[in-house]
């Protein structure tokens, strides 16, 4: 194993004009403004501490994956301690994101979709990733990329356009 | 084809209408305190918890893209003497990486998996089994745990420590083979016996004796992309997991034991023939003694896309 020099990240341009979108697209994956800032900023410490095992090419699809990854991690855990609390009886804190609520419009249809796809669509739509791009990013293939972008899709889709046919 | 850019070009439009983008002032000089103070583990909140998931299921990815982060910045912290910690158990570890392919991590030498390494995982190896099959490594989230993978899961870095000098450990303390039990008809009362200690266990010549320890449902996930949606449920006990129940309330009931397929315990809803629309479904574990956990809850929207 070698450890593969990090793509020189130049902090300040970075923060300029990646750092506001990459929360923005954490926002949306995990329905959590308010735990994005903190998560991005984490990710982005974590990257410059650390050497990573492979290439990133794509710093910005990197940093955005692991911080939703954390943050969705801590909604579990927020879910079952409060889970957890209802069961003695002791009060909880409401949810920040409920999945299982009517769709009413992109961003609640996008959290009804596995985590590798909103992550991955996110990445395509808001930030103009290309498929390439992305795949490079996560280091997983770009069949892997098309094949998470089609099937998010066609849940959006029909989310979308089943919530038109009510409205 | 033109539906599809129509549609994309909505979905771009959409995403850019619903995103709130992030206020970059002072981020930069405050990322470089804190890489300056050594800060490379920090948690994104107090709230954050100790412990880590990942069952290898692919709906889970959360879990497992944590393990990517924490065993990148854990592995770093460990090979430069920083976790100080890993002294305690081992002088000094081996840096591994993990396969292409991934690998489960188990309580202990091919025992129950508790977690998935995904690829390129990078950790910490401080022990291994008595044949040399089996490593333990820090568990990246959890410094103070121990993880077991298989060592032709793993590349192990050149001119590091070899294994072979490596502490021997990780004796699972009991196996007992018990498969999850064949003769339990599906119930149409979802209702489950109160968790916790089996009050009046049934007395078992081949287990230990006074087992009151229940198990645990460490993870519930529902992925609805297939149809049937497919339920998983990752459970731990101190002896031996015997069964695991599911029930669902919400658009439909019911209630059914999951069989255990290589280490997860699974449960295909029929999502096809059944209504869609918000559904909770809880699974509880029980050991042979009759111990039981406390219901794990997954909240879905059950929809049949295929």
């Amino acid at each position: 194993m070698t450890l593969v020099p990090r793509v020189q990240l130049d902090l300040d341009e970075f923060v300029a004009s990646e750092y506001p979108k990459v929360v923005a697209a954490v926002g949306l994956i995990t329905g959590s403004r308010r735990d994005a800032e903190d998560a991005v900023q984490d990710a982005i410490v974590g990257y410059l501490a650390s050497s990573p095992a492979r290439e990133i090419r794509n710093v910005a699809a990197w940093i955005t994956v692991v911080a939703s990854n954390r943050v969705l991690d801590i909604q579990r855990s927020r879910a079952a301690e409060s889970w957890a609390l209802a069961g003695v009886g002791l009060p909880t804190e409401s949810a920040e994101l409920i999945v299982n609520e009517p769709d009413i419009d992109i961003v609640a249809a996008l959290q009804h979709l596995p985590p590798q796809q909103k992550q991955v669509c996110v990445l395509h739509y808001l930030l103009d990733h290309s498929v390439v791009s992305i795949a490079e990013g996560l280091g997983v293939s770009e069949g892997t990329v098309k094949t998470q972008l089609h099937r998010a899709r066609k849940s959006l889709a029909q989310r979308l356009r089943r919530e038109d046919h009510r409205g | 084809m033109a539906d599809v850019e129509r549609f994309e070009a909505e979905l771009r439009d959409a995403f850019q209408r619903a995103a709130t983008p992030g206020n970059s002032t002072g981020v930069a000089d405050t990322i470089r305190k804190r890489v300056a103070a050594g800060d490379g583990v920090a948690s994104v909140s107090s709230s954050t918890p100790p412990g880590w998931g990942g069952s290898g299921l692919l709906g889970w990815l959360p879990w497992l893209g944590l393990v990517i982060a924490a065993g990148i910045v854990g592995g770093t912290i460990g090979a430069a003497g920083f976790l100080g910690g890993a002294s305690a158990e081992s002088p000094a570890g081996a840096l591994l990486e993990v396969l292409p392919q991934g690998a489960d991590a188990r309580a202990c030498a091919d025992g129950p998996i508790v977690a998935n390494l995904l690829a390129e995982t990078r950790v910490l190896a401080v022990q291994r089994s008595e044949d040399s099959a089996w490593v333990g490594v820090r568990n990246p989230a959890r410094i103070d745990t121990t993880v077991w993978i298989p060592v032709n899961a793993l590349v192990v870095d050149d001119g590091e420590r070899p294994l072979a000098d490596l502490p021997v450990g990780g004796s699972c303390p009991l196996t007992i083979a018990i498969g999850p039990a064949p003769d339990i008809a599906p119930s149409a009362d979802p209702e489950e016996p109160a968790p916790g200690p089996n009050p009046n266990p049934i007395p078992n010549p081949t287990l230990p004796p006074g087992d009151t320890t229940p198990p645990a449902v460490l993870q519930l996930g529902v992925d609805v992309n297939p149809c049937p949606a497919v339920v998983t449920a990752v459970a731990s006990d101190n002896v031996s997991v015997t069964q695991v129940t599911l029930s669902w309330s919400g658009v439909a009931t019911g209630s059914a034991p999951m069989a255990l397929v290589s280490g997860t315990w699974r449960y295909n809803y029929d999502s096809l023939n059944s209504p869609e629309g918000a559904m909770t479904f809880q699974a509880v574990a029980r050991d042979a003694a009759g111990n039981a956990s406390s219901p794990a809850s997954y909240n879905a929207y059950m929809v049949c896309l295929g």
